[in-house]
């Protein structure tokens, strides 16, 4: 096998000739090592700033919708409620300006630079002199903010715990010290929950390594054994959770392994850096250790900063996930246009994305003439299946704007039921209540609304809907789905909407004959769709939709029929495409895999592909 | 120090104690302003006009749902009590003390409340409310699940206890100390807490019983039964534990006013013997082809209540219609005997359930509606009182419009709390009503709270709640280690071999 040819020695020589230039360059702009520092930490936080803001700002958008802060006494209470819950109400309270993604992505970038000034600090206390260390807090700081389940109070938490650690540094008296520590780390530990447990080992490898006291070991003992106590004591006697559990609040769920992997190194980075540099120490004196800040270290520090900026950016950006994020968010706010773009970038299969996809289709009046140049996944892209835990939360969309109207309720309120209060499920109950005239319930909604910094303003317009009937009648998104209320009952299916009962009860529900014959298709239940399609006369269309055509075609050619609603015609394109994709189709007839093939780019957005080759 | 100079400085102290207790007495005095009389009726918020309450109970706190600038409220009785409390936004929070007093003397009588609001500078005055305070005792406390009125799943859920006198509430179980399980259907074995039970589903599932200070926890799911045991009833003895088992399916109805239905498919009655761990039944308490459920024991041992139900497939759900029977029971030897109808709804196309004697075994109370047994989702759901003696059936006036279930009876049977849903038709709110010697029931009033708007804000909803008159003592520490560990399974006896009945001697 041939060694790969690399030009070492060109390389090195146009490396030499950089280096000359940036140099000189340098020193025109009379810019100094120092300066350089600060201009290499600063250009690290724009560049966190600009990844949160343009690349994770539907991420950020997200988190805010997740949860609720409420300016009331209840809602204040519940710092007293689990270790951690401090932190866990002000990571609420700040996260609710994640309203504006570029808000959140300040508020995360100034949370990193906090993390890093404590980390400059206490390295400084330890002579440990390096940018690079400094940053790697940060850095796993990005790849924990880029996961969904890694709330912002989880940093509030690891902040405090870092503010702590650095006050107790700070203080020489070792009297002082331990009495700061024996009183402050109870107080900690409610604080910041599982933040508090590294500082325990910080604390005491801090006194038995780097305090020469005689009774360092006693101190270190104690220190470890009132951590352990501490804990116990509390979750068993005022919280009321396992002891066993005391590690796991603020609450934190489903993190991936390399997520997991980060949060493990950043609650035992500074334990370990402590003791490995007291070890170091021992064996290289710490002159010969520190690097000088010249262009070299500088150019190598850019390398890896970017190396870091690059595994953040391979391994914790989920670009189908923030597609995704998007979608949901343009759905959010009714902006179809933006949520088929999204979903013309979205690579490959997702039932999220695909039922997003067919809604905004139908919203902007395409779902007939286009749902098949999309992925889809048979019904199941039409309603999210109810079981799965992971869709409680987006499920009420379609049910929603079919005016299946108790449907849209029963979802929001099991979402809300399951994630705690969350805007989205607080505003669709409280629209499907006073669709429903269940006036009392909607101003119990609208009363934990209004209790808010930003849903105030909709809390109070909403209320104007109770108070004056009148105005809700005009209201055009609650007169319609007044209008489609269901008035004989039916029940829910426990998996799929039941398109065929709202449409007995509204035949005039354009959306639920849309998703019916959607769902016809999907299922290729072409019989039935032959029953159905003479309906649409009833439904203001000018002309058939492709699809339909598309189908229609099909089910004459395999009935020997003519069947066509009346006052319309087929368009002759149609039919001379299904002549050219049936001879196509004849010509591979014992090759399914190649006649896919060949009239993949012809017709792959077609029903006819659909049909035979899904 | 001359006699006269002394006499004069003794008068001076005099004088300036008088004088400054009758400066106390003035500001305590708080003199009325003045009104006028506008002859309408005010509207509290919970509604605590013209109802009859218990001499224990805690400070039935109020908000008053008028526009004002300010608000005064006088209370008062004959006795002498009369104490005025001030407010700008028209919550009214009465004093404990002042309100334990004005109760201890108002026995038996009634007190008053008036109301004045104060608009553009002028006071009004609205009609007089006059309260009554019966002579008998509420039980001192009330044990609930606080849980979100949900269709499937649920999140943090807990057994409280709450203290009728005042405002303290303590958890008795929540469902952190148990990996977030579901725990349901609590029930005290004649309002007594020193046996209690409470089943769990999901993670950590079974059924925990505390019974003379030793904490247990069953299986009650055996391969001959449908499922865990449901709905439960302690025997007087407290060594039976009679349960439903149910196979349940849940549906959701599309139609605006209605949400959930609940529908039995199957139902049988077993009666656990907590002595030998063993679970029975017999051929009337476990007919294939009906659907028996909601044991309820007689106080005297002698006989067991259940609702009865032809079974029907699951499209006619509103063809399942229960009424009441009882079957007579042995319990020296677990036997049962015959089975008596009480009251049958089914020919009317109705349908009993939760059936809940009185203490005295005079009363039977239960609910009444258009179908079905999970009457909690039933918006027509009503109360019904039938005198087990002369056999009449009452609609007592405490009931509403929306759903009214999950009654039981104080330990005296002077006081009955039920769930009610007339709020915002979602929420359940505890509501007491008295039962007085006549045999009528008065006024509900809702659970007094500490902050009168709480009900307004509170997200969850006070289900099955049950009168104790002790504290629950349980620790939660053993009740964790119990919660978490596995259940003793108990043993099911082959039903078709019932014993013999023979009638318990008197």
């Amino acid at each position: 096998m041939k060694t790969p040819f690399i030009p070492w020695d060109v390389l090195y020589r146009y490396f030499i000739k950089f280096r000359l230039i940036y140099s000189n360059l340098l020193m025109t702009l009379q810019i100094s090592n120092e300066k350089l520092k600060h201009l290499l930490v600063g250009s690290i936080f724009i560049v966190f700033f600009l990844y949160f803001s343009v690349f994770k700002r539907f991420h950020i958008l997200f988190l805010e919708q997740n949860q609720l802060f409420q300016y009331n006494f209840d809602f204040l209470n519940e710092i007293f409620a689990f270790p951690g819950s401090v932190s866990s109400y002000i990571g609420r309270f700040f996260t609710q300006f994640f309203i504006s993604s570029l808000v959140g992505a300040l508020v995360f970038t100034l949370a990193a630079f906090a993390v890093f000034i404590l980390t400059k600090y206490i390295y400084n206390k330890y002579n440990i002199n390096s940018i690079i260390l400094s940053i790697v807090p940060v850095w796993l700081l990005a790849i924990l903010l880029s996961n969904g389940s890694f709330t912002f109070a989880q940093v509030i938490g690891f902040l405090f715990s870092l503010s702590f650690f650095s006050l107790y540094i700070s203080i020489d008296t070792s009297k002082l010290r331990n009495i700061f520590y024996f009183v402050g780390w109870p107080l900690l530990f409610l604080v910041a929950g599982r933040y508090s447990f590294p500082i325990i080992f910080l604390c005491a490898f801090h006194e038995l390594f780097y305090r020469e006291k005689k009774n360092r070991v006693v101190i270190f003992v104690l220190y470890i054994v009132l951590g352990a106590l501490t804990s116990y004591v509390l979750t068993e006697h005022i919280f009321y959770i396992p002891s066993n559990e005391s590690f796991a609040y603020p609450f934190l769920s489903n993190l991936n392994s390399f997520s997991r992997h980060a949060l493990a190194l950043l609650l035992y980075w500074f334990p370990l850096l402590i003791l490995v540099k007291f070890f170091l120490n021992k064996y290289i004196p710490i002159k010969k250790r520190l690097l000088p800040w010249n262009l070299t270290n500088i150019l190598a520090c850019t390398i890896i900063f970017m190396l870091m900026g690059f595994v953040v950016f391979r391994l914790s950006y989920n670009r189908r996930l923030e597609i995704m994020k998007g979608m949901d968010h343009y759905v959010q706010k009714a902006d179809w246009e933006k949520v088929l773009k999204l979903s013309d970038t979205y690579p490959d299969y997702n039932t999220l994305a695909i039922y997003y996809t067919n809604l905004a289709l139908y919203k902007t009046g395409r779902l007939t003439d286009r749902m098949f140049r999309y992925p889809q996944i048979g019904t199941d892209g039409l309603s999210l299946s109810w079981g799965k835990n992971s869709h409680i939360f987006y499920g009420s969309e379609v049910s929603y704007y079919l005016s299946n109207t108790n449907e849209a309720y029963r979802w929001s309120f099991e979402a809300m039921v399951q994630k705690g209060l969350n805007p989205r499920s607080l505003k669709r109950l409280v629209l499907t209540s006073i669709i429903n005239g269940d006036n009392a319930i909607a101003e119990k909604f609208i009363n934990q609304l209004n209790q808010t910094l930003f849903y105030r303003r909709w809390a109070q317009h909403s209320k104007e809907f109770l108070d004056n009937p009148a105005l809700a009648e005009k209201d055009t998104e609650i007169s319609q789905s007044r209008d489609l209320l269901v008035n004989s009952d039916f029940f829910a299916m426990s998996n799929g909407i039941n398109l065929i009962e709202l449409l007995n009860n509204h035949p005039e529900n354009k959306m639920a004959y849309e998703y019916l014959m959607a769902s016809l298709l999907l299922e290729k239940n072409i019989d039935e769709f032959g029953i159905y399609i003479l309906k649409m006369k009833d439904y203001g269309y000018t002309r058939i939709p492709v699809h339909f055509e598309e189908a229609l075609i099909v089910f004459n050619s395999s009935k020997k029929m003519n069947l066509m609603p009346e006052g319309f015609s087929f368009n002759q394109e149609t039919i001379r495409r299904y002549n050219d994709f049936a001879a196509t189709y004849s010509m591979y007839k014992n090759n399914p895999d190649a006649a896919a093939k060949a009239l993949k780019k012809r017709y792959g957005g077609s029903y006819w592909f659909y049909l035979y080759f899904s | 120090m001359p006699k006269i100079l002394k006499l004069n400085f003794n008068k001076q102290y005099i004088y300036i104690f008088t004088f400054v207790a009758l400066l106390i007495n003035a500001s305590c005095t708080q003199k009325l302003p003045r009104f006028t009389e506008s002859n309408q009726n005010v509207v509290l918020n919970p509604d605590y006009t013209s109802i009859s309450i218990p001499p224990n109970i805690a400070p039935v706190n109020f908000s008053i749902n008028e526009t004002a600038n300010r608000y005064l409220v006088r209370i008062y009785n004959s006795n002498g009590i009369d104490f005025m409390i001030r407010s700008k936004n028209g919550n009214i929070k009465i004093p404990q003390r002042k309100w334990e007093k004005l109760l201890s003397t108002t026995i038996s009588k009634e007190y008053y409340v008036d109301i004045f609001v104060r608009k553009s500078q002028k006071w009004m005055k609205f009609n007089t409310i006059t309260n009554y305070v019966t002579p008998d005792s509420i039980d001192k406390y009330l044990t609930y699940r606080l849980i979100e009125p949900g269709f499937v799943g649920w999140n943090k859920m807990g057994l409280y206890q709450r203290n009728l006198e005042n405002f303290k509430e303590k958890p008795i179980m929540i469902n952190s100390l148990s990996n977030g399980n579901c725990i349901n259907c609590h029930t005290f074995n004649q309002n007594n807490s020193n046996t209690m039970m409470f089943h769990m589903r999901g993670k950590n599932d079974g059924t925990v019983i505390s019974r003379n200070n030793n904490i247990t926890k069953i299986n009650t799911k055996t391969n001959k039964t449908i499922s865990p045991g449901v709905y439960s009833s302690w025997h007087p003895s407290g060594n039976y534990i009679a349960s439903s088992v149910n196979k349940i399916v849940q549906s959701f109805h599309a139609i605006p006013g209605k949400k959930i239905e609940v529908i039995d498919i199957l139902s049988d009655i077993v009666v656990y013997d907590l002595n030998i761990n063993t679970a029975s039944s017999c051929r009337l308490l476990s007919n294939p082809d009906r659907l028996e459920t909601f044991p309820n024991w007689s106080p005297d041992s002698r006989y067991l209540y259940f609702c009865s139900a032809k079974k029907q497939p699951i499209n006619n759900y509103k063809q399942i219609w229960y009424d009441l029977l009882r079957i007579s029971f042995n319990p020296e030897n677990c036997s049962f005997g015959e089975v008596d109808t009480i009251w049958s709804v089914s020919g009317q196309e109705k349908s009993i359930s939760f059936p809940k004697i009185s203490p005295d075994g005079k009363y039977m109370l239960f609910c009444i509606s258009d179908y079905g047994n999970f009457t909690i989702w039933h918006n027509e759901s009503d109360l019904y009182l039938l005198d087990l003696v002369s056999g009449k059936l009452i609609h007592p006036d405490i009931n509403s419009d929306k759903s009214e279930s999950f009654h039981s009876w104080s330990s005296t049977g002077k006081w009955i709390v039920f769930s009610s849903r007339r709020g915002d038709g979602l929420y359940t709110r505890p509501y007491f009503s008295y039962f007085d010697t006549s045999g009528k029931m008065h006024k509900p009033f809702i659970l007094p709270q500490k902050d009168p708007e709480f009900y307004f804000n509170f997200m969850k909803s006070f289900n099955l709640p049950e009168f104790t008159t002790n504290k629950v003592d349980l620790k939660l520490r053993d009740l964790r280690k119990i919660v978490n560990s596995e259940p003793e399974q108990i043993i099911f006896e082959n039903s078709d071999q019932d014993k013999s009945f023979s009638q318990p001697e008197n």
